[in-house]
């Protein structure tokens, strides 16, 4: 019979067999370890690709009409993107869970006003969370090519599913102080947003109960860093990672109640100007 | 191609990020967290223990006069396993005291922790003559006034805050009915930065102390047919500590299991036998949930007798309170495998899925999600049905306040069994 602590094995001059188990678990060690390697290189490889819209602008001269950047627009004008965010969320909040890795999609907008001013407006979707912000910013070009945009949203966060072992609701709102630093040559449009995000109220429903808790407090930051670049036909194509410091994801309202903490939260995104 | 040397640049510095950002957002670090201890015994190393019954004078709802803003405006004092403990519901908070007396002084050391957040420290509590430790010591008239004071510090840190209290009431009808506080994965998850991590002997043992008096344990079986206590589907960074073995534990013989996976704090991966030896014999525990994670075919024939002579072993232990496992259902295919056994009508079972298929197993207990809500039609028909009611995973302050008000569970399953106790005992 074997034992199971390596000196009580020892002790009892089986170590011989204890080590042969062990090396029988060699070769499946061996294999996890390959497939873990593999996804390793596929993530490289799939961010390696993100940059094939760098190669595809060769025909275009400049970026125009940039998203992120805070570019100067005409009163009246507007614009508009597309954007997909994968967002990876903390182990010991989602733990094995897959559901919570879906892609986020988001429609952005502008909507230039007089004297530098404009409005943003994000919807971003995750099927079963709706996230509208909107707010006004005020561009700042003092120090071209640095320009700036200082912007101040509001956001409303609806949340529901309903189906399985789900009869769930949440409806929450924030407030989110930005500014936004950006730099740009004829072929790249380099930008840097900080964003503070406060939560205003939280509403949770399961089932036939619904509670109001008192989370009005200061949820955390996130800084995004994009790139622009020319894409075709005047589009642009952006390429951004961004870090959140956050207590409430609201990707996670599903899985919050259960923990109340700061977590660090990383996002790829990538979008296109329509 | 980008022409400008300086956006390639950009370009590059970016693209060198962007691989270190996969690798970094893949792990996370371990999650240990340091209990402070009193040096030397503290104040309790030339003091008489407490004895139970005295500890017992203590138990009951008390006022804070001084550290609201830690402890909130009244807590719960009760005795859990073998320490005092003090629950209050500001960020999960609870207090474990050891406690012993000299001459008509009663005092206690110990350590508090909010539970939603890091934070922890040394705290030291005493009962003076003048206010009532007369009456824990020795008993008799109730005193008029029992007033707890001291202070507490952030981390090794002593004497930084004052605290005092008073003796309120004692514990009502309602609070005393019973009612499962369940702790999950015996007595939160890892990431709850607990003593110990998840599904350990070594948190079996104290989850009494969080006012726990029944543990949900996950179980799955090795390769070679041992059961043992483990909950994700892969050996990961969530839970142990970097080590030879990759993938799903299911794929090694509990050798290679125990001896090369060292989990998160340090202890490594019990066998179901380990854990039911730990709660038979050195916990009071009334309730366990045996959370079959895997849907390998032969676990539960290998499960059953643990159970049953687990069940039987605390039967012959003198004064110990009874103790019931049982086997919990969470899916079709462990639920098919349950019914197909001849006898599973004796066998105690907790069945997560509709109330008509715990109705067909027999089950003790019906478990649903407390996503749906508190169900009250069906938790009344369950109980009509001879079928108790609890529900997973309760752990919201707000939520747990409203489905003691407002469901009829038997019970919950909760990461933060300190927070239920406080709720449970301030009805």
């Amino acid at each position: 019979m074997l034992t199971t602590n390596f000196r009580e094995a020892v002790a009892s001059n089986h170590v011989t067999a204890f080590i042969a188990e062990l090396a029988s678990s060699l070769p499946r060690t061996l294999s996890y370890a390959t497939v873990y390697c593999t996804r390793l290189c596929i993530m490289f490889v799939v961010a390696y690709c993100c940059t094939f819209p760098f190669n595809l602008s060769a025909q275009q001269t400049a970026v125009t009409g940039p998203m992120m950047y805070p570019a100067a627009l005409e009163s009246g004008d507007t614009k508009f993107a597309v954007e997909m965010a994968l967002t990876k969320m903390p182990e010991s909040v989602v733990e094995e869970s897959d559901t919570y890795r879906w892609p986020s999609w988001t429609l952005d907008g502008w909507v230039g006003l007089p004297l530098d001013f404009s409005i943003n407006g994000r919807l971003t979707t995750q099927f079963i969370n709706w996230h509208l912000q909107v707010g006004p910013k005020w561009r700042l070009a003092i120090l071209d090519p640095l320009t700036f945009h200082f912007g101040y949203d509001v956001g409303v966060f609806v949340g529901g599913l309903g189906s399985g072992a789900f009869d769930n609701g949440n409806v929450s709102s924030f407030v989110y102080p930005n500014m936004t630093i950006g730099w740009r040559s004829s072929t790249l449009a380099v930008s840097l947003k900080v964003e503070l995000n406060y939560c205003l109220s939280k509403v949770d429903r399961a089932g036939t109960i619904i509670v109001r808790t008192s989370k009005n407090f200061p949820n955390g930051m996130t800084v995004g860093l994009f790139l622009e670049q020319p894409f075709w036909d005047n589009s642009n194509f952006e390429l951004g990672m961004r870090g959140s410091v956050l207590k409430f994801a609201y990707q996670n309202w599903l899985l919050f109640p259960t923990i109340d903490r700061w977590y660090f939260i990383p996002e790829l995104m990538m979008g296109v100007r329509l | 191609m980008i022409t400008s040397p300086t956006a390639r640049t950009a370009v590059r510095l970016f693209l060198l990020c962007l691989p270190v950002l996969c690798l970094w957002s893949c792990v996370e670090s371990p999650t240990g967290l340091l209990i402070p201890e009193f040096r030397k015994g503290g104040s309790l190393a030339h003091t008489k223990s407490l004895l139970p019954e005295q500890l017992e004078r203590l138990e009951g709802v008390w006022a804070v006069d001084n550290g609201r803003g830690r402890l909130g405006d009244s807590v719960v004092i009760k005795i859990s396993g073998d320490r005092l403990t003090i629950y209050a519901r500001p960020n999960v908070m609870y207090v474990q005291l050891e406690s012993g007396h000299l001459d008509s002084v009663v005092l206690f050391d110990g350590y508090w922790r909010e539970q939603t957040n890091s934070n922890t420290g040394l705290i030291h509590l005493s009962i003076d003559s003048n206010d009532g430790a007369e009456y824990i010591i020795h008993g008799g008239r109730q005193s008029d006034t029992i007033r707890l004071s001291g202070s507490y510090g952030q981390g090794q840190l002593n004497n930084t805050d004052a605290i005092q209290m008073h003796w309120v009431r004692a514990f009502s009808q309602q609070a005393r009915q019973p009612f499962a506080i369940i702790a999950h994965r015996a007595g939160g998850r890892t990431a709850d930065l607990i003593p110990h991590s998840e599904n350990t002997v070594e948190l079996i043992r104290i989850a009494e102390r969080f006012g726990a008096n029944a543990v949900e344990i996950d179980v799955r079986l090795s390769v070679d047919n041992v059961p043992f206590l483990y909950h994700d589907e892969q050996l990961n960074p969530r839970l142990v500590r970097r080590g030879a073995l990759v993938g799903p534990p299911e794929d090694y013989p509990i050798k290679a299991l125990q001896f090369l996976v060292t989990l998160i704090n340090g202890e490594r991966i019990p066998t179901l036998a380990e854990a039911l030896d730990a709660i038979v014999n050195e916990t009071n525990l009334e309730f366990v949930y045996l959370d079959i994670k895997t849907e390998n075919a032969g676990l539960l024939s290998r499960v059953i007798p643990l159970q049953l002579k687990a069940m039987a072993d605390a039967r012959a232990i003198p004064n110990r309170k009874p103790l019931t496992l049982m086997i919990g259902i969470p899916t079709q295919a462990v639920y098919d495998e349950f019914i197909a056994i001849p006898e599973h009508r004796s066998i105690p079972s907790i069945v997560e899925l509709s109330l008509e298929q715990a109705q067909q197993a027999s089950a003790r207990v019906w478990a649903p999600r407390w996503t749906l809500g508190t169900q009250l039609a069906e938790v009344q028909q369950a109980k009509a049905s001879g079928i108790a009611a609890v529900t997973w995973t309760l752990d919201d302050d707000a939520f747990i306040q409203e489905y003691l008000a407002n469901g009829e569970f038997d019970g919950f399953l909760t990461n933060y069994p300190t927070l239920v106790t406080w709720h449970v005992y301030m009805r």
